[in-house]
């Protein structure tokens, strides 16, 4: 199988921060991978790298071959990126907003109008299509962000926490677009906190902690190797174990007086 | 008008195409961006934001018309053309350096580009072109209202030949306008963190518009046009400081052949500068532009984040001291000192509230030095009047703004809290809040005015001050008794406009010159004044007893 992605000793820092600790990664076509760490560990930093929007760090990532510091208009047209904050122009409506995307991704209005009337549709947003988004609430707007990604059919989807605010039924949804979509021969960079659905999508886990990746495998190999649920695995692995004990000296907190 | 000019642009697609630019996303990127300007609120249509359409850009292009026809008629005092346009241009370029950086910044700096625009196949000049051709459109809505009462004014006084090198003169000063926020970008880009950025933006909205309100009130006031009238310009050294006389040199310099070493040394500039700003321009700034944004958005905040705490323990004293001096239960100590946090740390609130603080003594100048011909006749004549009556009257204001604004929040929703305090009545929260505003905004302009009135009309002015402090603080008791039974920070900004308050707002303002004229008229009869004092000190006592019995029932959340 070729590989889609391939990072080599990926180094990244803000300053003297160093967020990512040498990643070398070989992700192959069709593969949905759930991206996991704890809070800050440099999950983001690494999706906006591959997405091509910090072209500011060492080391050699390539999609599709193509180097992503040679040539990022490259990479970026056969991405979809889902960023982690609903970053939209609010003052503008969906359909005005995805006919922006759609045109910069070479669609023609037409093609880019139906299609985004067909998809917020079955996201039950008929009747909000020209409505202004700075009404909309976080769920509303994460779908028309999943649509923005989505919208010129790329090969290869980075998600970055896709799920936030969607209702109980769109993070359904979600889940079976993400299995269709793989299905389907794309390759599916899932970043997530969020370990149930991480583990019910993906075929293969990728555990990073301070920059680095400390665990690779699918959901059974990881819980063969440490006879556990995914939940203590991160928590085994990130050095965040008694999660008991620590909740016990939490509620002491309110016996101490001044 | 819009798409028009964006098609415009797109006739130098072969050559934009050549240069490695993308016309079709170069189109709709400007389009979108066009659309969303239109849509958004500036300082001119913050009141009746929230409309549809283009009216933001409608009420720029307005205002834009009417302050340069406004200058136009101090410029009409000048007899020299250069001197006249010297002025005229300088004040063009202090207005667009100005709308430039405090409207457009945030359009221009807009950080989800990155997360927006990044991401798809857009290279770095497209995205670059389209943000200078962003630039060109926004100007050319405020260059052209702001030309076309200057051109009328040319054309009848200076003639067709002065009427071709104007058009040319508004260009260059344009470019000059373009240069200088460029500079100061590229400082702010270089020595400032985000968060730090948009404050100082907001520092520049604030200055802005104090500028603007002092320049027309105060500036008339404040300078003898009529002794100026015979001002040339070219004869004074520091007109090479200013910027309007490098462009305005071009007059004499091409319709009366004027060759005096300081008309070409000017008019050098004002030729050599644009082509060495358009190159800087193009060639320095424009490049890794989004680069620097992306380190301005996530760069180096951990230092300024220990500066902030610091500065902040100290202000924090102050805080203590009076929130511990000034209130009456621990309830409303608290609710003191959350005003205090929150009116120190929003810069929407800010943004709404310092401003006054630059008006009041610009538009007390502008009343004060009105009698009189000259300066010094101005002067005099303010000192022997009766102005510190206004001026004791005017403070209220002062208070009242921040008071008034202290009802809004950029998150209402937080004010829940408010809802959960555990006393018998609302009072200890109206109070507390009230107390604080009082203390952090009235208490420094209230010492003020008072510094100023004894210095400048005597010591035995001190009774009026006295007379007058407690009729403030009687009206503003009077004032959240009668329209503030509410939650503080609890209503969006995007409503401030809505509603009936400002009718109220009227009645107390006509009240509250009742209450300054009768002050006036009773300067003579300092024993009616006294008891007036007397009635509003009781007053207060009552209202405040009656504030702190309000209910929680007539409170509106």
């Amino acid at each position: 199988m070729n590989n889609t992605i391939e990072i080599k000793n990926l180094h990244k820092s803000y300053g003297l921060t160093k967020v990512l600790h040498g990643i070398d990664l070989h992700i192959s076509t069709g593969q949905v991978i759930g991206y996991i760490g704890p809070n800050g560990a440099g999950k983001s930093t690494t999706v906006r790298i591959l997405a091509g929007l910090d072209g500011s760090f060492s080391g050699d990532v390539y999609v599709n071959g193509i180097s992503i510091k040679e040539d990022p208009i490259a990479v970026k047209k056969i991405i979809g990126y889902i960023p982690e904050v609903a970053e939209l122009y609010e003052v503008l409506t969906p359909m005005e907003f995805l006919t922006l995307m759609g045109k910069l991704h070479g669609l023609s209005e037409s093609v880019t109008q139906q299609r985004a009337i067909d998809m917020l549709g079955h996201f039950g947003l008929t009747d909000h299509l020209n409505n202004r988004m700075d009404t909309f609430s976080k769920g509303m707007r994460q779908k028309v962000l999943i649509t923005s990604g989505l919208l010129h059919n790329p090969q290869i989807i980075f998600m970055d926490e896709p799920l936030t605010g969607l209702d109980a039924n769109a993070v359904m949804m979600v889940k079976e677009i993400i299995s269709k979509l793989a299905s389907e021969g794309k390759t599916i960079f899932y970043c997530s906190h969020m370990m149930d659905v991480v583990e019910k999508v993906s075929d293969r886990i990728i555990l990073i902690n301070q920059g680095q990746i400390i665990a690779d495998g699918s959901f059974a190999e990881l819980k063969r190797q440490h006879n556990d649920s995914l939940e203590n695995v991160f928590a085994n692995l990130t050095g965040q174990e008694g999660h008991s004990g620590r909740a016990d000296s939490y509620l002491k907190s309110l016996n101490q007086d001044g | 008008m819009d798409k028009l000019l964006v098609k415009f642009a797109l006739l130098f697609s072969p050559l934009l195409k050549k240069s490695g630019i993308q016309p079709e996303a170069l189109e709709i990127i400007l389009l979108t961006k066009l659309k969303m300007d239109g849509r958004r609120s500036n300082s001119f249509n913050r009141g009746f934001n929230k409309g549809d359409r283009s009216d933001g850009i409608f009420i720029l292009i307005a205002v834009n018309f009417l302050m340069s026809a406004f200058t136009l008629i101090l410029v009409s005092k000048f007899d020299l053309a250069v001197t006249g346009l010297s002025f005229f241009l300088s004040i063009y370029i202090v207005i667009l350096t100005f709308t430039l950086i405090s409207e457009f910044t945030e359009v221009i700096l807009d950080v989800k580009d990155n997360f927006i625009l990044l991401p798809r196949p857009v290279n770095d000049k497209t995205i670059s072109a389209s943000r200078i051709l962003h630039v060109f459109i926004y100007l050319f809505k405020i260059m052209i209202p702001y030309s076309i009462p200057g051109i009328i004014y040319v054309v009848i006084n200076y003639g067709l030949g002065a009427t071709l090198i104007f058009f040319f003169q508004m260009i260059l000063c344009t470019v000059i306008s373009l240069l200088i926020v460029n500079l100061i970008y590229l400082a702010l880009a270089k020595y400032v963190s985000s968060q730090k950025f948009k404050d100082v933006l907001g520092y520049f909205q604030i200055a802005f518009s104090m500028l603007i309100f002092a320049g027309y009130y105060a500036l008339p006031n404040l300078f003898d046009f009529e002794k100026a009238a015979d001002l040339n310009i070219l004869d004074k050294w520091w007109a090479l400081l200013i910027p309007g006389s490098w462009a305005a040199s071009l007059n004499p310099l091409i319709l009366d052949f004027n060759t005096s070493t300081m008309c070409v040394a000017l008019s050098a500039i004002a030729f050599l500068l644009p082509l060495t700003s358009v190159y800087l321009i193009f060639n320095v700034f424009a490049k890794n532009f989004n680069q620097r944004l992306v380190s301005i958005a996530y760069g180096g905040s951990n230092r300024e984040q220990a500066n902030k705490t610091t500065s902040q323990t100290s202000k924090n004293k102050l805080r203590d001291f009076w929130a511990a001096k000034i209130t009456a239960s621990p309830e409303e100590e608290e609710v003191f000192k959350l005003s205090w946090n929150l009116t120190g740390r929003n810069r929407t609130f800010k943004l709404r509230t310092y401003p006054v603080f630059g008006m009041l003594p610009a538009f007390f100048i502008y009343l004060a030095l009105d009698k009189g011909d000259t300066v010094a006749e101005r002067v005099n004549n303010f000192e022997q009047g009766s102005m510190y009556v206004t001026l004791i009257y005017m403070s209220i204001f002062g208070i009242l703004t921040p008071l008034i604004n202290s009802q809004f929040s950029d998150n209402p929703k937080a004010s829940w809290i408010y809802n959960l305090i555990p006393t018998k009545t609302a009072g200890p929260m109206l109070l507390g809040n009230l107390k604080c505003i009082l203390v952090k905004f009235g208490f420094p302009i209230i010492i003020l005015s008072t510094i100023t009135i004894l210095m400048v009309w005597g010591v035995d002015k001190f009774d009026s001050v006295l007379i007058g402090m407690i009729n403030t603080i009687l009206f503003s008791l009077f004032f959240v008794l009668w329209k503030m039974k509410r939650t503080p920070f609890s209503i969006p900004w995007q409503d401030q406009s809505k509603g009936s308050q400002t009718t109220k707002l009227f009645i107390f303002m006509f009240l509250l010159s009742v209450l300054g004229l009768a002050h006036y008229l009773l300067l003579k009869q300092p024993i009616i004044l006294w008891s007036i004092g007397a009635a509003g000190l009781f007053l207060i006592i009552v209202l405040y007893k009656y504030l702190n019995r309000v209910s929680w029932n007539e409170i509106v959340s």
